[in-house]
Parts: C-alpha cells; structure tokens; sequence
C-alpha cells in the first residue's frame, strides 16, 4: 500500500475530527437518561475536544474515519432510497392517478397509425432543455 | 441550484408543462438537502427509460 | 486557434472530441483509458488525453459542448414514471439519484472537471439527436444529404430525419419513445442472454446461423409498420419493471420459453430469434432511409446512432435503399455523439449560440482514417515494456513489417499496435489482432484461444481498397468496417451439404474461409494509402510475399475488454492471451521470448 500523505487538508482534518463526535453524543444522551454515570456536562465540554484530537492526530483516527464513512454512506443511501420512496407514494403515485382520471398518457401507447412527429427546431444550444 | 431551478421555470414555461413543477421542486430540494454519491444502481436495461 | 470540446456519457459509452478552428484534432472513448468497457462515468480522462494531444489547458476553450439536454431528458424520466405509477416505486427510487447527484447540474459538474475554464466560455447544449445528425452529416464529404439516426432514445426522439445543407442541419420529423428500434433490438438481445448496450453485436453474429421463423410473430404483435415507414411497438409485451429483463411473462410465451441466462447453452430458438429481429430491423430501415428520402428529396444519406452500427442493415440500404452515396459516421454510437456536440456548437447559428462558423466538406471526409485517439512515442513504448520486464528488438517499420508478414504467413497471430488510437468501436488497424484469413482454422482458433470468446462469432477482413472488388461485391469503399457484403462469386467454393446450426461454422465457403460468414458475407474494412498508410503498407507486404491482399482484422483485445491504448495494456493483453507476435511501435516481441507465463490484467472484466 501507498504511505499515508504527510499533509492532509484542514477540510480533511475536520471531517476526521468530526466524525469522533457520534460517539460521544451517544454518551451524552445515555447520560440524560441515567444509563451511565457521566454527567452530561462533561460530554458537552469533551466535544470540541474530540475534534481538536482527531484533526491533531489525523493519521490515529484514520481507520475509525473510513470505518465511519463507510456506514455513514450506507445509512445515507438506505435514507434516500426510503425519502424517494416516499415521494413515489405521496406525490407521483396520485399525480399518475389523475393524469390517468383527466385522459393525460405521458406514453403514446397507440397501437396504429403514423408515429412521425414533425419536428419543432432543435432549440436554442446555451438552454440544458 | 438557482440557475439550475430557472433553467426548469424557463423549460417548464415553453413546454407548457406545469403540472410537472411540484414533482420537480420536491427533488431538487431533496437534491439540495442531501449529498449524492452518483454512482449508478441502475440496471443497465433500464437505461433506454431512464 | 478557436478550440471547442464536446462530450458524451453518463449512460454508457462517455467520450470526449475536441475541435481546433473545426478540425477534429482528438477523439476518445473514456472506457480506453479507464479500462471498464462501455465505461459511463464523466470522461475524466478522455478529456485530459484531448487536451494533452492538442497541447493545450482548459482555459484555452472557446466553448464545451455536451451531447444531450439533460432537464428535457429528467422530465422524460418523470414523465415516464407518472405513466408507470402505481408500479415503479423502487425504480424511482434507484434512479433518481443519480440525477440529483450530477447528471442534472451538468454546467456545474462541467465548471468543476474544468478547473482553469473561463468564466466567459459557454457550455452548450445539443439535443441527443441533434448531436448523431451533426456526427453523421458535418464530418461526411457531402454538401446536402438526407440524415438519418436511429438509436434507443435520446430525450423522447428515438429515431430522426434532418436535412443537411452547408454548415447547417434542419431537423425534419422523428419518432418518439417508446416507439424506439434500438429498443426493440435490444429486448431481444437481453432476453437472448447477452448484455444489453453491448451484445447486440452478438446477436448480429448469430443471426445468420438462425432461420427467420419468428418474423411474423414480431411482425404481428410486437411491432406495426405504417405505409410512411413508422413504426410502433406493442407495449403489451415490454415490461422493464419486471425483475431482470425488458420482456414480461407474455412476451416468453409468445416466443417460446423463459429469457436465456448468461450461462446457459445456445439453443436454435436463439439463433432463430436473432435472425428474425436482424430480418425485422434491416426492414425497419430499408423503410425509415425510403422515407428519409421522400421527405429530402436527396440521394445522399448520412447514418448515425446506435442501430446504425448494425452493418449488415447498412450494406442493404446501400445496396437496395434509394441513395446513391451513403456514408455512416464510424463512431456511431454514444461516444461518437462527443463529436457531434463539438461540430453543432462549431457550426451552429450565432442566435443559437454556437460559433457559426461555414464548412468545406472534405474530399474523402473529416475523420482522419477515425485515427483521433492518442499515440505514445517510440521512447514510451520502449520505457513501459522495460518496466514490465518485456523481452523486444527494435526495429526500422520496413524490417518490422517484413517481420510480422512473415509470422503471419506462418500460420501466426500478430497483434498490431501502431499510431494513433481509433476512435469508434473497430479496430482499424491500429490497435489490431491479426491472422492469415486464407487459414480454415484461424476463426476457431481467434475466437477461442486468442479472444475467449464465442466460437460463433465472425472475424472481419482488412482488404487493399484497390483490389476490393475482386474479393467482396462492395460497390463502394468501406473504410470503417461499417458495411457487410457478399464474398465475390469468384472466391467462393461450393459447399457439397449444408450442415446443421453452429456446425456450419466449420464449413470452407471461399477461398477467405476465416471472414466468410456462413451466409457468405464479410464485415469489410477496405484499406487505402492515404488514411491508413502503415496497415496499408503492411497488407501490400504481405500481398508481395503470398498473393493475398487481405488480412483479417479484428480489435485488440480479449472477451469484457476494453481495446487496448497503450504498449502496457497491449503487453498484458499479449501474455494473457494465445497471440503470438506483438508489434507495437517499433519494437518486436515474441511469445515464446518472453519471461512471463501471465501478468495481471489491467481491466475490469466485464460479465456477459
């Protein structure tokens, strides 16, 4: 394997530093409700600590950060497929059901007859549509 | 995004296809609340749809 | 100098094409470089090789171009999906974010792929088949023709007719989704168990093993010709939601079984369906170029699009459309579509925002031989065969083509690699694999030890352009591999007793057995001296030594392979595979030299 790169961006070290936080926001919320002994106060206090130790030593918290990124990305996607299902039922589904109800195909479906449209010009080049 | 949401306005007035504005606004406020890996899931047979 | 750059992709095939005041100085497939076959993603690298090629940075551009409308083409997909709904929840929900996360936003993901591209250059837009008709009519030698092209779908045209005239292109009428050819091909293609995008070639491979049994069946209920030469398909019997395939549980039992999987054995149905649909689609166009005509009133026609790579549609519309004069853009396809954005942009009205500028035909046509592609010097070569441990002599190119000759005339395969990188799907003689076609072995012995592929397929001729008509009934040139005709009557040898299916592959038809299909066609590539010089000078070589001025051809690669583009991917190629003589530059390799027994391969290997 390549060797680590000496410089990292401050953008990276953030997001490296960053990505320590879950943790210890889990803390924090099983502290609220009792289910272990740390006052919620010194969770608060080790936040910005957190990050200030991953972006001081990138290079330890690596693994953890792919690791992370890697669930994060896969719970991303699960969340996204879930929203645009969402959008399918709530809003395309009824929207197909009453172009259906007021006549309106989007799909020429017509078994006979010419299917040659003339054409309109082909537009103007600086429009994307 | 602006650009991209009058580039629809502008496309949506010329075809005369308003009936497609709420749909269209719902995904790029999605697009624009969520980052896209745009790797593609799309089997390639549904490429001539999609 | 005036530079303008056009780009293809994100569906499949990306490409890139750069302009210098007009001239086509480059030309790339992304799946060349990258190394993935019918690679979609942002051409990245193809751009990076244009600029490279041209010596230039992206703040050099006057204008970038891509080949499509991509909110005309997200409102299609909406649109589609309302006509599908209650059904195509998970489909959405699959494709949408692909559009969200950079195929919408193209200026912008343009802007961030090209850093340094001043803020004045403008990023232009063609229609998906504006950009096949300007690739078809703006690089033919034609002052006016009649365009034509034909493909799965762009926006919602799947299938157009423009007028060409000058630097100008007037769109005429067109077909729209879902009545689409490519579509229709490419159901049988899926439901034959190849790979949709990219196994149509084989189902055109196979057609000619097959009886057209099934013609009426798809004549009746699949899809309805109308007088005008339109067409429509049966949307009874497509289902692309269904679980893996473009064909529903109707259309199996209407054509006799369940889709074939990757992996199971050819039965003759299959050969008898490929045949069918090629009868269907070679009809679909004879009547689409007739309509083309009457709508025109030309004699000349230009082709493009993805069914327009069916070369065996094309030799018949030569032959029986029509036309007098047909030429077909080589790069047919998507990535060809780079081109084509380039050319509008360049062409296109000032009130259109493009850059207006005339056009002189050329005498032959603007492709430069379709040889756009990067070239590596003799040094690199030498400097990536030294890396990889390769065992070479180097040598002037007459001994080096006295050489290979040689091997070839010895019953060897050579492989070819020599100037710049085709752009297109065929190899042309750049980026070759190469054997004596006289061999009744060789197309066996290609397909199955050198390529891994499907014995079936066929291997295609390279013949001196001059001497073409004595071997193939061609009535014209056919520089870019795109037209099939029939072997001349003087090469043929009877055949005493037809046999069965695939065993009729074995059969000696001509005196060319190894690019003598079974229905005693070839896939020709005429060679002349001024687009091709080096394989040109090769196959008058190898003329001089055996009296044949033909030479099969057929690309450099192995089965999920991309052709290759370097010295280090043709090495890896050859150890990898059965070839047993590598030419590539000015060196010379031999199999039996080298230190290797194999290497990792440098692709990523595409599934059937």
């Amino acid at each position: 394997m390549n060797a680590p790169p000496a410089h990292r961006s401050l953008r990276e070290r953030f997001a490296i530093g960053a990505s320590l936080l879950p943790p210890v926001a889990l803390l924090l919320l099983a502290s609220r409700w009792g289910w272990v002994g740390i006052p919620a106060r010194v969770c608060l206090l080790a936040m910005p600590g957190v990050i200030g130790l991953g972006m001081g030593f990138p290079e330890v918290f690596a693994p953890w950060y792919r690791g992370f990124s890697r669930v994060r990305s896969w719970l991303g996607g699960r969340l996204v497929f879930g929203l645009l299902l969402g959008i399918h039922g709530l809003v395309v589904i009824p929207m197909g059901f009453f172009m259906r109800v007021l006549g309106q195909r989007p799909i020429d479906g017509a078994r006979s007859g010419s299917s040659w449209v003339r054409s309109k010009g082909y537009g103007s080049l600086r429009d994307p549509f | 995004m602006w650009s991209l949401l009058r580039d629809f306005a502008r496309f949506l007035g010329r075809e005369k296809k308003w009936w497609l504005a709420p749909l269209i606004l719902i995904l790029i406020l999605l697009g624009a609340v969520v980052v896209f890996s745009s790797s593609s899931a799309v089997a390639p047979f549904l490429y001539p749809f999609l | 100098m005036r530079y303008v750059l056009g780009l293809s992709g994100l569906y499949h095939d990306s490409a890139a094409a750069l302009l210098g005041d007009g001239r086509i100085l480059a030309a790339v497939q992304e799946e060349r470089l990258s190394r993935r076959k019918n690679d979609a993603r942002f051409p990245e690298r193809a751009i990076r090789s244009c600029l490279e090629q041209a010596g230039i940075t992206a703040g050099d551009l006057h204008a970038v171009a891509f080949y499509e409308k991509p909110i005309l083409k997200f409102s299609r997909t909406l649109e589609v999906f309302l006509g599908w709904a209650p059904r195509g929840g998970r489909a959405f929900a699959r494709a949408i974010p692909d559009w969200l996360g950079g195929r919408l936003d193209l200026r912008g993901r343009i802007r961030a792929a090209l850093p340094g591209l001043r803020a004045e250059c403008p990023i232009l837009f063609t229609t998906h088949h504006e950009a096949h008709a300007a690739s078809a009519f703006l690089p033919s030698p034609f002052t006016e023709a009649a365009i034509l092209t034909v493909d799965g779908v762009g926006e919602w045209a799947t299938t157009a007719i423009a007028r060409g005239s000058g630097a100008g292109i007037e769109p005429v009428e067109e077909i729209r989704f879902p009545h689409s050819l490519g579509l229709l091909y490419s159901a049988f293609t899926a439901y034959c168990g190849f790979r949709v995008n990219s196994g149509e070639y084989k189902l055109m491979g196979l057609a000619p093993y097959g009886e057209p049994t099934w013609v009426g069946a798809i004549r009746d209920e699949l899809v309805s010709f109308d007088e005008d030469g339109s067409f429509r398909l049966n949307l009874e019997y497509l289902d692309p939601l269904a679980d893996d395939r473009l064909t529903n549980a109707r259309f199996h039992a209407r054509f006799g079984g369940p889709p074939r999987r990757p992996e199971e054995p050819l039965e003759p149905r299959h050969r008898d369906l490929a045949r069918s649909i090629q009868v269907v689609t070679e009809e679909a166009m004879l009547r689409l170029a007739r309509r083309a005509h009457e709508r025109t009133g030309s004699f000349r026609l230009c082709l493009a699009g993805g069914v327009a790579l069916n070369c065996v549609a094309n030799g018949r519309i030569l032959r029986e459309g029509p036309f007098r004069e047909v030429w077909i853009q080589p790069a047919a396809g998507d990535a060809g579509a780079a081109l084509g954005a380039a050319l509008a942009a360049w062409h296109g009205s000032l009130e259109r925002g493009g850059l207006s500028a005339p056009r002189t035909p050329a005498s032959t046509d603007a492709m430069a031989g379709g040889f756009l592609g990067p070239e590596e010097s003799p040094e690199a070569v030498e400097a990536s065969l030294r890396s990889l441990g390769a065992v070479w002599e180097r040598m002037t190119p007459e001994v080096l083509r006295e050489r290979v000759v040689r091997s070839l005339a010895e019953g060897k395969v050579v492989g070819w690699v020599q100037g710049r990188m085709e752009f297109g799907p065929r190899a042309l003689g750049h980026r070759s694999i190469l054997g004596d076609p006289r061999n009744p072995d060789m197309q066996s012995r290609m397909n199955l030890k050198v390529k891994f592929r499907e014995s079936f397929r066929p291997f295609a001729p390279a013949v001196l352009a001059e001497r073409s008509t004595e071997f193939f009934g061609l009535g014209g040139e056919s520089p870019y591999m795109l037209l099939v005709a029939p072997v001349a009557e003087s090469q043929r040898v009877p055949v005493a007793q037809e046999a069965d299916g695939l065993d009729r592959l074995k059969q000696v038809r001509s005196t060319l057995p190894a690019v003598t299909h079974v229905d005693g066609s070839a896939r020709v590539q005429t060679v002349d001296r001024d687009r091709n010089p080096e394989f040109h000078a090769l196959l008058r070589q190898f003329e001089a030594v055996t009296g044949c001025p033909v030479l099969i051809n057929t690309s450099f690669n192995v089965r999920g392979e991309p052709v290759v583009a370097t010295a280090e991917d043709a090495y890896r190629c050859f150890i990898n595979s059965r070839i047993d003589v590598l030419a590539v530059g000015p060196c010379f390799l031999e199999r039996d030299r080298q230190p290797h027994a194999s290497l990792p391969r440098s692709f990523e290997a595409l599934a059937d």
